[in-house]
């Protein structure tokens, strides 16, 4: 077997407004996420919140908001439990990729009792 | 019978209770709803329920206590009414931890204790404010907001950006709080240098901007800017007090009194900058120059001597002689010399120059500006103290070519009239074409 991380991704400039169609689609998403769950596929996967979130870490500097070079790449990712923000970048500080010349992007994910959370991160 | 003179008298000690007292009381409210906007909004509330109140009744003994009391009570009756409805945002992270301090806390507490648990809370809020994940510039919007309770249209002001702009900027960093879960807590013992380094930085951009002299054309930008710098004066003793153990907070502060006390000196009355030697001494304040060295010497007799602290040693050395004649410019080189270590810019380098004018001479002082004439080509300030060691060596034609290099340089419209007027008399004179910015 082998494992894959699947990415999503949407124009930050083509947001659905509307409650009532985005619901629809998050549900679109929900029974998605709960089929592969069950076919046994799918190991853990949540929605992240929104972009403007972001913290970003470089072994110097730590910045409001995404900072990807344009030829950077992701390169693997984790999910982590902790407290707050403070405590995610005290661990993700501790990443070696950060002396290795890469830098980490901390995104927080939705609430685990929020519609689109499915499986629990694997031992 | 009520006077207008007495509803007066009240509008004003409401005023007064907002500037002293917002960020406390906020504080104190935000660590019951775990919600910004559902305290500042009940804080708002408070303190417009304090215009009748206090008019009937009386200013209380303990406005902040009243005013604490009141916010908290209104925000309780909001999360009761809101119970039953789903809440879209998360709530405030608010770290629980024990405080690492305990002594100092436990003092505060002895001492009083209603109130040393509302500067906790303060403190708090002071920190959420500059932390280091949110943008720089919500980190400015943020502590004039949460620590100050300045309007929206105040901060738009100060920083000559529209309201709109301002006010999408403060949304979206609280959205960002609370999203990211950045926690409002006292940084421990570890950490509080650094995070304290991120507060003042902050707080040195409200000097700035709000110390920035200058006949601005608009009256809103110059109000907006005298609140600015109130504000900052505010939270920098809000900082010195609570944090005594700290002595980077004293040297900024310290240099926020000295900018107070030499504010009326600064430009004559065309609004043209006057040289810090002809600046009439006997109207500066010196009740606040005194305290600013007292914060200054207390503090390097602890041993400080980090960078907001030196800057504060060089104000004060400047600013504390009865006569400009009476300074010790040689201090002041060695003040640079240590200021160097923490901050090797090119700013602090051309500060160093002018002491190194004052201390050993121009020609000493030409040597060391050499070097930095690449970094600060756009500079004004640069060009201007060029111009002024050519002067001096008599060298006019260059000193001329220096004050039109200024010229070409962004800057205040009262110093420009200064520096034609300093192009027009290093001129030679009767050596053919006029020179056209002499005009």
């Amino acid at each position: 077997m082998a494992r894959y991380t699947v990415f999503l991704y949407h124009p930050t400039d083509q947001w659905e407004t509307d409650p009532d169609v985005l619901s629809a689609q998050m549900a679109e998403h929900d029974a998605h996420g709960e089929e592969l769950v069950r076919e046994g596929v799918m190991l853990f996967g949540s929605p992240l919140e929104d972009h403007d979130a972001t913290t970003s870490i470089r072994a110097d500097s730590l910045v409001d908001g995404p900072f990807v070079e344009v030829n950077e790449v992701i390169v693997g990712f984790y999910v982590i439990e902790v407290p707050d923000l403070d405590a995610a970048i005290a661990v993700a500080r501790r990443n070696p990729i950060l002396h290795q010349g890469g830098g980490i992007e901390l995104r927080p994910m939705v609430s685990e009792s929020d519609p689109g959370t499915h499986g629990a991160v694997p031992e | 019978m009520r006077t207008s003179g007495a509803r007066e008298g009240i509008a004003a000690a409401v005023a007064a209770a907002h500037r002293a007292h917002w960020g406390s009381v906020l504080a104190a409210t935000v660590a019951l709803t775990r919600d910004l906007d559902l305290a500042e909004d009940s804080v708002q509330e408070a303190f417009a329920q304090a215009l009748t109140a206090w008019a009937d009744a009386g200013v209380p003994a303990n406005p902040a206590g009243w005013l604490a009391t009141a916010s908290r009570r209104r925000a309780l009756d909001t999360m009761r009414r809101q119970q039953t409805l789903n809440r879209k945002l998360p709530l405030l992270v608010w770290d629980e931890g024990p405080p690492r301090d305990e002594a100092s806390v436990e003092s505060h507490r002895i001492a009083d204790e209603e109130r040393a648990v509302v500067l906790d809370e303060q403190l708090r809020l002071i920190f959420l404010a500059a932390h280091p994940a949110l943008a720089p510039t919500s980190r400015i919007a943020l502590t004039l907001r949460l620590v100050s309770g300045l309007p929206t249209a105040v901060i738009a002001a100060a920083f000559l950006v529209p309201e709109s702009t301002m006010a999408a900027r403060l949304t979206r960093a609280k959205k960002r709080i609370v999203l990211s879960r950045i926690p409002s807590r006292v940084p421990d013992a570890e950490e509080i240098g650094q995070r304290l380094v991120d507060v003042l930085d902050v707080l040195s951009v409200l000097l700035t901007t709000g110390g920035r002299p200058g006949a601005d054309s608009a009256e809103d930008a110059r109000l907006g800017r005298d609140r600015v710098l109130e504000a900052a004066v505010h939270t920098l003793e809000v900082l010195v007090e609570l944090l005594p153990a700290q002595t980077e907070p004293r040297g900024l502060l310290a240099q926020a009194l000295l900018l107070r006390a030499r504010a009326t000196t600064w430009t004559d009355e065309q609004g043209r900058p006057v040289a810090m030697a002809e600046q009439d001494r006997t109207r500066w304040d010196r009740a606040l120059i005194d305290r600013a060295d007292r914060l200054v010497v207390d503090a390097l007799a602890r041993g400080g001597r980090g960078p907001y602290l030196l800057q504060g040693a060089i104000a004060a050395a400047v600013a504390v002689p009865a006569r400009h004649e009476d300074i010790d410019w040689r201090e002041v080189v060695q003040l640079y010399d240590a200021l160097l270590i923490h901050w090797p810019t090119a700013i602090v380098r051309l500060g160093r120059v002018v002491a190194i004018s004052e201390a050993v001479g121009a020609d000493e002082a030409l040597g060391h500006l050499g070097p930095l004439a690449e970094e600060l080509a756009t500079h004004r300030r640069f060009h201007v103290i060029h111009g002024e060691l050519l002067s001096r060596l008599g060298e006019h034609a260059a000193a001329a070519a220096a004050y039109r290099a200024a010229l070409a340089c962004r800057g205040e419209e009262g110093e420009s009239e200064l520096l034609r007027e300093l192009v027009r008399r290093h001129v030679p004179r009767g050596n053919g074409a006029p020179d056209p910015t002499a005009s």
